[in-house]
């Protein structure tokens, strides 16, 4: 852990939020709880836990060596994707009101979204263009990995349908292309 | 009314706005936290539940507001009705303030269901 995610996780780790996440959020830690920045990395540690536990851990019996560099990478996403970023606007017809959401909310938002679909993991969700001006064409990049066994072509569709629904509720971003990169396949574990 | 009181009832009042999971601290954590030792120990200090900044300017008042939305509402119908109730609690408070500008920021937007 370097000092840089002890600041971007208002004083908090990722382990320290790994045991409150394994102590059922119970007691409640406000000074957690009032992060933002904790919480979107509570829901990246509890999407792990939940989607990809069974995936991680037949990974590592099938290839060891490729287990931790896959954990590592996933887990410095998470790091990544917590920090605030660029605030994109909302229009208001009140001249002396503003209002914003944060880049960090809106790529929680994106792995919120993907998880209506149950052979995806999302990995890294980029939003390239000039978001602070409203009405300036966005492109969104997300990278994924897959299930394996399923048909890749309709899952991104899918992907693509349901990243695109979420944008359109949650903000104001004129959605040039949504560009989606499956990077890995995984296998879930026979039950 | 002091500007840590008026920013206690814009939180609550934030807090109240439909769509809203919660409101987030707009000062670090850190200083939060500092304030809740404060309290602990009766010294003088900020509520710790005054999490809306409050800035005064001349006859003006600038509010700013960081919360959570709910995934269940539009976050811009949210934002939109955080503003307005601070609006109007304001106004009702100081109705005096010739400028309220309010700015209202989502840091977070909560998937959990009915959150």
């Amino acid at each position: 852990m370097t000092n840089s995610d002890f600041d971007d996780l208002d004083g908090h780790t990722l382990e320290e939020l790994s045991d409150y996440l394994e102590s059922g959020r119970t007691p409640r830690d406000p000074g957690i709880e009032n992060s933002a920045a904790c919480r979107l990395a509570l829901e990246g540690l509890a999407r792990l836990r939940a989607l990809s536990l069974d995936a991680l851990q037949r990974e590592a019996d099938r290839d060891p060596t490729r287990d931790d560099g896959w954990i590592a990478g996933l887990l410095d996403i998470i790091k990544d994707e917590i920090r605030p970023g660029r605030d994109i606007p909302i229009s208001d017809p009140d001249a002396m009101t503003s209002l914003s959401v944060t880049e960090a909310a809106v790529r929680g938002l994106v792995r919120a979204a993907a998880d209506a679909l149950p052979s995806v993991i999302i990995g890294r969700t980029e939003i390239e263009g000039d978001v602070s001006t409203p009405g300036a064409p966005v492109r969104v990049r997300i990278t994924a990995a897959a299930e394996y066994g399923h048909a890749l072509p309709p899952l991104v569709e899918e992907l693509r349908r349901v990243v695109a629904e979420a944008l359109a509720e949650h903000t104001e971003l004129v959605i040039d292309q949504i560009d989606v990169t499956i990077d890995d396949v995984y296998r879930r574990a026979e039950r | 009314m002091t500007d840590d009181e008026l920013s206690r009832l814009l939180t609550e009042t934030a807090a109240a706005a439909p769509g809203v999971s919660s409101v987030l601290p707009t000062a670090p954590l850190r200083e939060a936290a500092a304030q809740v030792v404060s309290s602990a120990l009766d010294l003088p200090r900020s509520d710790a539940d005054a999490f809306v900044q409050v800035d005064r300017t001349g006859a003006g008042v600038l509010v700013t507001v960081h919360v959570s939305t709910a995934v269940g509402v539009p976050t811009p119908t949210t934002l939109r009705a955080v503003a307005r109730a601070i609006r109007g609690r304001v106004g009702e408070l100081h109705p005096e303030a010739i400028a309220v500008s309010v700015r209202v920021r989502a840091l977070h937007i909560d998937p959990r269901p009915g959150a």
